[in-house]
């Protein structure tokens, strides 16, 4: 409703503004090629890192003082601190990383995003920018046509760099004008009041523009060119800190309760260090001389003090924040409770992961295998058994032998609000999923569809196995009842040493285990097959039995065939090894 | 023997390689050596009969996979 009303408006007053001043039209053109620049440098590295950055991530947080290192190395040179959090929100979801690592991560890279000003107020506003923006562009189109994802990742970033310089340099010019015609300056207010203003002021400007980053740039070169004083400047500048949290909140309100937890701790940071920057506003930016001097910025270069400023106050941040990270993370987690582990809904997929395509591709992964364990317990359970008697048991026989109490399951309705469910969300993330990708990750894509088909395909089966496994497990002929126990070993073999093959990572182990399987399983089939045929001439089952027993043999074969495949799938890492065992 | 030797060098002249990249078939083939080498000493040290069987037919579907690498 909110937003339905404000938009509009938004837009009027902004084409309003457009028309009447000239210059706010080259000011807001900057912002708006800003912005373009920022997004194609995200794109550009959610291509380029080729899952570089998910490998450093997930492996440097494991302590809190790490995490914050990683974090700030890394939105330093991905310049985008949204990136980093889309990557750790997936990682919290797929278990790779703790809350406390992931808010750590979170807090350095609020750190990482202040370089935006470093370099917007050393380079952007002392040279004519512009003359290195358009190499940038004219390269980065021409890489952009590259089919390899490395180069057309690279002239994202190029292009990206350029249109960012672009913008800036139309912000300078914009105020430079700007200042000829209209003294902003004379708007500036001092004392407590002016910095609430202005705070309140580059909140606003972030909210709207949704990016600290384009705040800071439109911060830097109004101060550069006389438009603000210093002090406000710096105010402006802890509005921009708290605006960007109201974006991310905002983003998160449709995120998983990992994604929520994560977006409160951001708002917490920021609103904790704007509230201190705020307080000790004075004293800060006296401290922010001494230090400037001592390492060599001059009194007048005021663009560079207030970077200094910047990231000053979010180190501050850090430090005054970062030793409550461990009950920060308990109080997240009594604020968002996880959603019971129903099995109806995905616990993977999220949308916030669908443009990183390695986040998206191990979602769609750990949906596939969360799908097979919620397959396994229904199997399990549709053959009388309970996975932990079995699993991991040396003696499957025993086992299956002395389970014959029937458990109540309802297949077709377990089948139609869980495993169909979740199949179908799964489907659906990943043809979303795969518009970014290119052909060797669609690949990928495609495998793991076809697992989740197997895993469903191997639930039709047991289904209608089921039907005739419950009616002659209470058979008083012992034969049938043999052979139908003989049915329900050869599948709990199958699930227990796929279950055994799991945790390995050892491909070529995985490949040879699943290869013998595939032999047993075929070898029992024509062993059964014969028996079959003795049990009929020996008169010790009806036709009826037999019909019955060889259509659940061919149930059964299929069960466990699609089994392997499904492992194959999930458990291979390597593709190459994973395509030797066919047609073996 | 010798005439088996032969027909195999026949075979493997007039099969397609089962993988032409050659960097990725060495690396195959030197994983899957390894793990047959493994395997072998697992048979070796094992003393209990099944598990010794089970063994050997993973050496044997570690050999088939060698040989379709190796072509």
């Amino acid at each position: 409703m909110l937003k339905s009303f404000f938009y509009p408006l938004l837009l009027i007053s902004l084409a309003y503004i457009l028309f009447i001043n000239e210059n706010a039209q080259i000011i807001i053109t900057g912002i708006a090629i800003f912005l373009i620049g920022m997004i194609f440098m995200e794109d550009g590295f959610k291509l380029f890192s080729g899952g570089v950055l998910e490998r450093v991530l997930s492996k440097t947080t494991n302590n809190i003082p790490k995490a914050i290192f990683t974090g700030f190395l890394s939105a330093s040179i991905v310049q985008s601190s949204s990136l980093i959090s889309v990557i750790i929100i997936s990682f919290l979801s797929a278990g790779l990383i703790s809350l406390s690592g992931a808010i750590g991560v979170v807090f350095g890279s609020n750190i990482g995003t202040t370089t935006t000003a470093w370099i917007v107020s050393s380079f952007g506003v002392k040279i004519n920018i512009a003359v290195y923006a358009f190499p940038m562009i004219i390269f980065g189109v021409l890489l952009r046509f590259s089919k390899n994802r490395t180069y057309t990742g690279l002239g994202n970033i190029l292009l990206g760099l350029g249109f960012v310089f672009l913008g800036i340099s139309y912000m300078k010019d914009g105020f430079e004008t700007l200042k000829t015609g209209f003294d902003l300056s004379q708007f500036a207010i001092e004392g407590y009041l002016g910095v609430l203003v202005y705070v309140a002021i580059g909140a606003l400007a972030t909210i709207i523009i949704q990016s600290s980053s384009a705040t800071m740039a439109l911060i830097i070169t109004a101060l550069v060119t006389n438009q603000i004083l210093y002090i406000n400047a710096l105010e402006l500048s802890i509005g921009a800190n708290i605006g960007t949290t109201v974006t991310a909140v905002i983003a998160a309100a449709s995120s998983n309760s990992n994604g929520k937890r994560l977006a409160i701790a951001h708002f917490i940071f920021n609103i904790v260090t704007g509230v201190i920057a705020i307080l000790f506003l004075y004293q800060l930016a006296d401290a922010v001389t001494l230090l400037a001097s001592g390492i060599g910025i001059s009194n007048d270069n005021y663009a560079m003090k207030l970077a200094l400023f910047h990231t000053i106050f979010n180190i501050l941040g850090v430090l005054i924040v970062a030793p409550f990270t461990n009950k920060l993370e308990k109080f997240l987690k009594t604020l968002f409770r996880d959603e019971k582990t129903s099995v109806l809904k995905a616990k993977y997929l999220d949308d916030i992961v669908i443009a990183v395509p390695d986040a998206a591709i191990k979602a769609i992964k750990d949906e596939t295998v969360h799908l097979y364990e919620n397959s396994i317990e229904v199997i399990s359970h549709a053959l009388y058994l309970h996975r932990h008697k079995y699993l991991g048991s040396h003696d499957i026989s025993l086992v299956v032998k002395n389970s014959n109490a029937k458990i109540n399951i309802d297949i077709n309705q377990f089948y139609s609000q869980k495993i169909k469910s979740l199949y179908g969300e799964i489907i659906h993330f990943s043809v979303l999923a795969q518009e970014n990708m290119d052909e060797n990750l669609k690949n990928k894509i495609y495998n793991y569809k076809l697992a989740s088909r197997n895993i469903v395909e191997a639930i039709k089966n047991i289904t209608q196995l089921h039907k005739n496994l419950s009616f002659y497990l209470k058979s008083d002929n012992r034969y049938i009842k043999e052979e139908y126990n003989n049915l329900r070993i050869n599948i709990a073999k199958t699930i227990n040493v796929i279950n055994d093959l799991k945790n390995s990572k050892d491909d070529i182990e995985v490949l040879s285990n699943l290869e013998v399987l595939k032999e047993d399983i075929s070898k029992l089939d024509d062993l059964r097959n014969n028996t079959i045929d003795t049990l009929i001439r020996d008169n010790h089952i009806s036709t009826k039995m037999a019909t019955s027993l060889i259509n659940d043999l061919t149930y059964a074969h299929n069960i466990s065939k699609k089994l392997i495949e499904v492992a194959t799938i999930l458990w291979i890492e390597d593709k190459d090894i994973q395509d030797l065992g066919d047609d073996l | 023997m010798k005439v088996k030797k032969l027909f195999d060098k026949i075979e493997r002249f007039c099969k397609k390689p089962y993988m032409k990249n050659e960097e990725k078939r060495t690396k195959l083939e030197r994983l899957i050596s390894k793990k047959i080498k493994k395997t072998k000493r697992d048979v070796k040290s094992s003393k209990n009969i099944k598990e010794i069987k089970e063994i050997k037919k993973k050496l044997k579907v570690l050999k088939k996979l060698y040989k379709k690498v190796k072509l």
